[in-house]
């Protein structure tokens, strides 16, 4: 793999709160054009390797990378998903669009938003406060927000967590256009069905470290198992600390 | 800079397009506007006082080049006893020059040059260690009034029209003191702090709390620099503030403006105010103060709000920050002492968070000295400078924290 194809870089990477050792010598490399699915149960590491990765979180030790370099905002294209969801609840769903378009230094913002708004069958709502907005339309604001620009690489974690599956559909659509846009997808996601359709590569994550690593083909041959269900449950199932 | 441009615009319109602003704006210059009618109306009935110097011994001295005072050649000296046992010396003086340096060096409390030509020249005051409510500009009005003829000649037609200019120079310690101009822009200051922190200090912490509350912050910090974020959050809070002051004094200045003939303290209130002796190293020396004493505090407001999980919480804190500010009057007397002999007011002037009010209230009294006001802003200039670097660190490090106050022990721990 030629040092151009590595979008995201992750080597030894250790990250502890207090005495508490959350990633324990993680590595990964994600490929340009991929859509990687980054895969582990509640509390295994996987959200405080991305808060790492971008910024979020200083590594008590090794290297987080993206296009080669430590992570700055205006360096790179970069739409980011957070687990936890939020936007200025008290401002219009234009304002806030508009103000995080502004951010990312997207052109014709106005009307990137109004199409986006329309596309989502949100665009009777620009005007109203994001605080009106059902969960799950706020969800749609949020990935908005996160696809605005076209970026070089997405970052999602669980980004069809909560929705009913017409929206989970419409959030899959919205993401392969990005894919195949040849934007660079790094996912996190609960939904091994969701995962195996949409996913090249994966990593599994157990207690900080890396339980498998690969294409999926590889990694089922590697277990023996047939579906990504089954490696989840073999894997997680037995005592996992959640 | 474009995304610093960005974040104080985003900040700035959604604040000013919330009502409360407006409300919290508006209701105390409204209040004040009210105030000053009342006040005018109460005293414009009021007569022009008559000279009342309250030492037990005044020295006075009085030039006249417009000769409307008859005052004999031989004369050059005059004793008057007053009703309550006190003595007025007046003198006749021959050289305005050496005069002032009588009035400066204190040898006279009160000089009057009154100028050969009223209408185009200011009849000239001089005071030593002067009142507030020295009424010095109305004392002369009313003594060339008493005596002036009533003919064509343009000095008698501005001494009888009240059209007289006069200006007022206030000397303490020897140096040239504005007091009243100091006294009523020192306590300006004081007041713009006050409303600018007590009134709006609250919007400020929540506006520091709302990326965690809202959960925003991550989607911040990977889309703009967290200083440039701050940044932006700083020159939008001061902005507002400002913005919150000048819409404050707007209705004040209007109803001054209008009421330029209304008699306050027995002298229409525009005259008075032209009889000030505004001295631009002092009103420099209170802008500074001001901007950063308003800087100083809301970035203090920015960090109790950085680390506090919710508004809620932060508003608990929100009490610290006034204490700080109410400090200097809990030890209002210790201002009275003579420049660098108390070393209470010498520490609340030099302590960054309370030196905003304590500077103006000791150069209203006059008992400041200049390495006192060097130092203590040299120290604000660089708390703003340590707050500043502490609010990027906490938002960085510490915005994740969404259900417990921030440490900053556990921050500088993961910095390093």
């Amino acid at each position: 793999m030629s040092k151009n194809d590595v979008v995201i870089s992750v080597k030894d990477f250790v990250m502890k709160f207090g005495s508490k050792k959350v990633v324990d010598g993680l590595s990964f490399e994600v490929k340009r054009g991929e859509v990687f699915g980054f895969l582990g149960s509640n509390g295994s590491g996987k959200t405080t390797t991305l808060r790492a990765l971008l910024g979020v979180f200083e590594p008590t030790s090794g290297e987080l990378l993206v296009n080669g370099q430590k992570f700055e905002p205006a360096s790179v294209r970069l739409g980011y998903l957070p687990e936890e969801r939020g936007l200025y609840k008290k401002e219009s769903v234009f304002d806030v669009m508009k103000y995080f378009a502004d951010l990312k230094g997207v052109k014709n913002a106005a009307k990137w938003i109004n199409n986006y708004l329309k596309r989502v069958d949100l665009d009777s709502m620009a005007k109203s406060r994001i605080e009106t907005l059902s969960g799950g339309q706020q969800q749609k604001i949020q990935l908005g927000v996160t696809i605005m620009g076209e970026p070089d690489i997405l970052i999602l974690d669980e980004p069809t967590k909560g929705f009913d599956p017409v929206n989970r559909r419409l959030l899959n659509d919205l993401i392969e256009a990005e894919h195949k846009r040849g934007a660079t997808i790094l996912m996190i996601s609960h939904d091994m069905e969701e995962v195996e359709k949409t996913c090249d590569r994966i990593l599994l994550l157990k207690n900080g470290k890396a339980e498998a690593y690969g294409e999926i083909s590889e990694v089922k041959k590697q277990f023996g198992l047939r579906s990504l269900d089954d490696i989840f449950v073999k894997v997680y199932g037995g005592g996992s600390n959640g | 800079m474009a995304n610093l441009k960005t974040v104080v615009k985003f900040e700035i319109m959604r604040t000013i397009k919330k009502r409360i602003f407006w409300i919290t704006s508006l209701v105390l210059p409204i209040l004040l506007s009210g105030g000053i009618i009342l006040v005018s109306i109460g005293s414009s009935t009021s007569p022009i006082q008559d000279i009342d110097i309250e030492d037990d011994e005044t020295r006075v001295a009085i030039m006249d080049e417009s000769m409307i005072l008859a005052i004999p050649s031989d004369l050059t000296e005059l004793q008057i006893p007053t009703s309550n046992g006190q003595t007025i010396t007046w003198e006749i003086a021959r050289d305005r020059e050496a005069t002032i340096d009588r009035v400066r060096t204190g040898d006279l409390d009160v000089f009057y040059f009154i100028p050969s030509d009223l209408v185009k020249e200011k009849v000239e005051i001089f005071t030593h260690n002067a009142n507030l409510m020295d009424n010095f500009a109305g004392n002369v009005s009313a003594l060339l009034f008493g005596v002036v003829s009533i003919d064509q000649d343009p000095n008698h037609l501005a001494v009888l029209t009240n059209t007289l200019n006069t200006t007022t120079t206030n000397f303490v310690d020897g140096e040239e003191h504005s007091h009243l101009s100091t006294i009523i822009l020192s306590i300006m200051v004081v007041a713009i702090l006050y409303n600018i922190i007590v009134m709006f200090g609250s919007q400020n912490l929540n506006s520091m709390t709302e990326e965690k509350e809202n959960r925003v912050t991550e989607m911040i910090l990977t889309s703009i620099r967290p200083n440039t974020f701050i940044w932006g959050k700083i020159i939008s809070l001061v902005t507002i503030s400002f913005l919150q002051v000048i819409i404050m004094l707007t209705p004040v200045v209007i109803a001054v403006l209008v009421m330029q003939d209304t008699v306050i303290f027995g002298l229409p209130l525009g005259e008075i105010l032209a009889s000030i002796n505004w001295l631009p190293l002092t009103i420099a020396g209170l802008v500074v103060i001001l901007v950063f004493g308003v800087i100083v505090l809301i970035e203090l407001l920015m960090v109790l709000g950085l680390m506090a999980p919710t508004a809620k919480a932060a508003s608990s804190w929100f009490s610290v920050v006034v204490i700080l500010m109410f400090l200097p009057f809990f030890f209002l007397s210790s201002f009275f002492a003579p420049a660098g002999t108390n070393w209470i007011a010498t520490a609340l002037t030099l302590f960054p968070f309370s030196a905003p009010i304590a500077l103006p209230l000791r150069i209203a009294f006059g008992t400041i000295t200049t390495w006192e006001f060097i130092l203590s802003i040299i120290l604000m200039a660089a708390s703003i400078v340590i707050l500043m670097r502490l609010a990027v660190l906490i938002f960085r490090f510490g915005a994740l924290e969404y259900d417990k106050t921030v440490s900053l022990k556990a921050i500088f721990s993961r910095k390093s």
